[in-house]
């Protein structure tokens, strides 16, 4: 069931993509943020009611307060608008491949900050996602 | 290069975010409680920026289709999100990033089924192949 959930959320997302596309047409891509936020927000709002998680919110601490805000700029407002934004100019299936290399920054600032320790496997990932990017950025327009 | 600019940054937006979420997930604190926590702000500063650029988003009311599939871009996104914490409760995440990180992939082929104004090429499709089987690598390091 696990596995069933985590490719309805590939598939979700790869979706979503497509969606951005088609509706960044017409609409500017910050704007086109600004209303998807709401739209994602009732979403979670439904299901925190269901589930009960709504109330946790209050049970939140100042600091959670400060660290969730943070990252919601960095993801919803900062994140997502360029990635709209990207979508828009460049196209959706350029963006989702590039922006995939996301999950370089974690690896990358445990290397840099906490010295740690580049394996192989590793290695091998870092390398195929930089020569992948490099082989869509490079591609004729 | 520069017109991928927004793509990178998204990049590093979303990779930076959990980054942050995770200091916020103290004590076992529910990660949806700390969904509607990050949403609440985001939409307010979003509207900021939006004003700050001079863009008139009420122009997306004239295109009610375009607002139709960036609503429902905003919902299918959080939805997918619903989803990959199901699948973290499920499932080790070893098992659920993989799967998860396909969704350029899946994207790609829905571009390729439903979006004509896009062409899918070779290039762009070989790319993302790298950077996924790389992201797979890196996440289950």
């Amino acid at each position: 069931m696990g596995i069933l959930f985590a490719l309805l959320t590939a598939f979700c997302w790869g979706l979503m993509s497509l969606l951005v596309r088609k509706g960044t047409f017409k609409i500017d891509p910050v704007a086109a943020n600004l209303y998807s936020l709401p739209a994602g927000f009732v979403v979670v709002l439904l299901v925190g009611l269901f589930t009960g998680d709504l109330a946790l919110v209050y049970s939140a601490s100042p600091y959670q307060w400060l660290v969730f805000t943070a990252a919601g700029i960095v993801a919803f407002v900062l994140g997502r608008a360029v990635f709209y934004v990207s979508i828009a100019r460049i196209g959706a299936g350029t963006t989702v491949s590039v922006s995939a290399s996301s999950t370089l920054v974690t690896p990358l600032m445990a290397i840099v900050l906490f010295g740690e320790v580049v394996n192989f496997q590793l290695a091998l990932g870092i390398i195929l996602i930089f020569t992948g990017i490099f082989i869509i950025t490079r591609r004729p327009s | 290069m520069r017109a991928y600019l927004p793509a990178f940054g998204a990049a590093l937006m979303y990779g930076l975010s959990p980054i942050i979420v995770k200091l916020g997930l103290v004590g076992g604190f529910s990660p949806l409680a700390g969904i509607l926590i990050s949403i609440m702000p985001s939409i307010p500063l979003s509207y900021l920026v939006v004003r700050a650029m001079h863009i008139d988003f009420r122009l997306a009311f004239k295109d009610r289709t375009a607002l139709a599939y960036v609503l429902l871009a905003g919902t299918v996104h959080m939805i997918g999100t619903l989803f990959q914490y199901m699948a973290l409760r499920l499932e080790n995440a070893s098992v659920v990033q993989p799967i998860t990180a396909t969704n350029p992939l899946i994207a790609l082929f829905l571009i390729f089924i439903f979006l004509r104004e896009e062409k899918v090429t070779i290039h762009v499709v070989a790319g993302a192949t790298m950077v996924v089987i790389g992201s797979i690598l890196v996440v289950t390091r």
